[in-house]
């Protein structure tokens, strides 16, 4: 989680990732943003994220983002 | 049968009444034959249109669904004879197949859209090129007209498509509830877009008959008959006046005065109807999407983009937006600046790249002229700049110790915003690009004391007379005073809820009078389609 924690704070480091949990339900985080995360991830952790990957609840929250993660290094 | 009619609300009358009294089972079937009922209202060819566009896609869906339920079939079989790495192989192998089928229906979905919408603009630049070589031969114009609501039922169905490709959207069955999905009667005319995973759903369940519904929804119609009756229809005068000719003797400040009452008229046109689309859906218990929340408020063009038709935006970033930015090529190529330069450049190119695909989109969506392209280039221009511009603009606030928390700021961000939309408007409404450079040259350079003081009397000669600009300014200041008022998080409609009766009535009455007295009603009225309606 710390690792991530560190990606996300490097993209946007005036949220507050480790609490937030409707980063885009309430619209903190724009689609810039998200394609920047979802490039960071796919770099640190050597995954891919496609397009059919891109739902809200995929991206809500660290912990969500770290499910994705964790969900498609399974996959591999 | 136009939204603001009195026909159209008689006829919702008659289907909110049937809705609530048939077996709760078959209430779709009953929004479907009003649906179909309002749509053959618009012609029999219309009909046929859409439902060849339901057909095709309801079949295509079914086609991919046939292909994905058959690779999970055999992945379940197998059991553990498969290994993992052959399961995931047999899992791309399906993924690949369900796309080719996808782009293709999605390429068919487009090619009807494109014969109605754009074939005669193509035919008209294959002429002009003609005309430049000196060829006496001329392509004649087709006479083809869109069906109603065309872009809205095609970006509907490619939307499901592309759900039901990705595995998000198992095909629907029944052939019946896609159908009321293409064509729902509120939305058909000028959207909102819709998904059918949210509204799709909706439609086809059981509704239970709530009095608050029913209420809300009322006052929202009778909140868009005023915006778009009152304000719309009155201050399009002014708009027409300035914008009807090539640009002659308009001073700076006619020019401005006019793409400031085309800001408005287009807001108030547009968002009045979805206003009365989304009332008239919630009187059936039905919740469609928000499409504006208070775009004057925008303080970047971005946030503007977030607040104005908002369905297409959301349409655009899940099936256009999202695709080009993670499709490979643009993936790898961001990657590759991000190692070598940095996450600021790694951003940099996927970020013009996307808006300008998106913007060129939105752009002929609406049509396809060159005002329209351009328009949609200097928005996806504005967007991709501020992206990349974001670094220098924080050095400079910064630098000149700026509080960008304050209100000031904001204030300076929302003026800064509208100035940018109104040269935007110019580009769309200008009857040609030269017109617009020359409108927007004035706008800026040629500013008339007489005319802002009033002293001249020449804002009489832009087609509205004393008593409607009186009554357009007390419009728009009710307008401003609601917005403020839900821009700082008040729910207009639950607060008039908790007052005591007469005051709700006093104000439901006095909403009612301004339609009745101050709607441009009356012979040579004509119930003015809306204009997003022609999109």
């Amino acid at each position: 989680m710390e690792k991530l924690l560190e990606i996300l704070t490097s993209i946007r480091d005036d949220v507050d990732f480790e609490n937030e949990e409707k980063l885009i339900d309430d619209n903190i985080l724009d689609s810039f943003d998200i394609v920047s995360i979802v490039g960071e991830l796919c770099d640190a952790y050597d995954i891919t994220i496609t397009v059919d990957e891109m739902e809200p609840e995929n991206f809500n929250s660290a912990k969500a983002m770290l499910a994705l993660v964790e969900r498609l290094q399974d996959e591999m | 049968m136009t939204l603001d009619s009195i026909i159209f609300l008689i006829f919702l009358a008659g289907v909110i009444t049937v809705f609530y009294l048939v077996p709760k089972k078959i209430q779709w079937v009953v929004l479907l034959v009003a649906s179909y009922g309002f749509y053959l209202s618009s012609g029999l060819d219309n009909v046929l249109y859409i439902i060849g566009t339901t057909l095709f896609s309801y079949l295509a869906s079914h086609w991919m669904q046939r292909i994905r339920d058959k690779q999970q079939e055999q992945i379940k079989n197998a059991g553990d004879e498969l290994s993992k790495d052959e399961k995931m192989a047999l899992k791309k192998e399906t993924a690949k197949k369900i796309r080719r089928i996808q782009f293709l229906t999605v390429i068919i979905n487009l090619g009807v859209l494109a014969y109605f919408k754009y074939l005669n603009f193509f035919i008209g630049n294959v002429n002009d090129i003609f005309s430049v070589f000196k060829w006496d031969v001329a392509i004649p114009y087709v006479n083809v007209l869109a069906p109603l609501g065309l872009s809205y039922y095609t970006f509907n169905s490619i939307g499901y498509l592309i759900d039901v490709g990705r595995g998000k959207l198992k095909a629907e069955k029944n052939f019946g509830k896609f159908a009321l999905f293409t064509s729902f009667f509120p939305s058909i005319v000028q959207g909102p877009l819709m998904r059918y995973g949210d509204v799709g759903l909706q439609l086809q369940k059981e509704h239970e008959f709530k009095f608050d519904n029913l209420k809300h929804g009322a006052e929202l119609i009778l909140w868009g008959l005023f915006k778009k009756m009152v304000i719309a229809d009155r201050i399009s005068a002014i708009s027409g006046t300035v914008f009807s000719k090539s640009f002659v003797d308009y001073s700076g400040s006619e020019v401005f005065f006019g793409v400031l009452a085309y800001s408005f008229y287009i807001y108030c046109d547009f968002s009045g109807g979805i206003d009365i689309t989304r009332g008239a859906a919630q009187m059936m218990d039905i919740e469609l999407p928000m499409n504006f929340e208070r775009p004057f408020f925008a303080t970047s063009m971005a946030d503007f983009w977030r607040r104005w038709h908002m369905s297409l935006g959301a349409w655009m970033r899940e099936y256009v937006f999202y695709p080009v930015m993670l499709c490979k090529p643009v993936s790898n190529l961001s990657k590759k600046l991000r190692k070598k330069y940095g996450t600021y450049y790694g951003k940099l190119v996927p970020s013009v790249a996307a808006p300008m695909v998106v913007f060129f989109l939105i752009g002929i969506w609406h049509g396809l002229s060159w005002n329209y392209i351009i328009n949609g280039l200097y928005n996806a221009l504005l967007i991709s700049g501020s992206v990349a511009m974001t670094p220098v603009f924080e050095k400079m606030t910064k630098a000149l110790k700026v509080n960008t928390e304050a209100f000031s700021f904001r204030l300076f961000q929302m003026a800064r915003t509208f100035l940018l939309l109104c040269i935007s408007r110019i580009i769309v409404r200008a009857p040609t690009i030269p017109d617009a450079l020359k409108m927007i040259k004035a706008m800026f350079t040629d500013i008339d004391f007489a005319f802002i003081s009033g002293v001249n009397e020449k804002v009489f000669e832009f087609g509205v007379s004393e008593k409607d600009l009186t009554i357009l300014f007390f419009s728009i200041m009710v307008l401003l005073v609601v917005a403020i008022l839900q821009e700082n998080g008040v729910k207009i409609r639950q607060s008039l809820d908790k007052q005591n009766l007469p005051f709700r009535w006093l104000m439901l009455i006095l909403l009612i009078a301004a339609i009745v007295i101050f709607g441009t009603w009356g012979p040579g009225y004509d119930a003015t389609s809306f204009i997003y309606g022609n999109f």
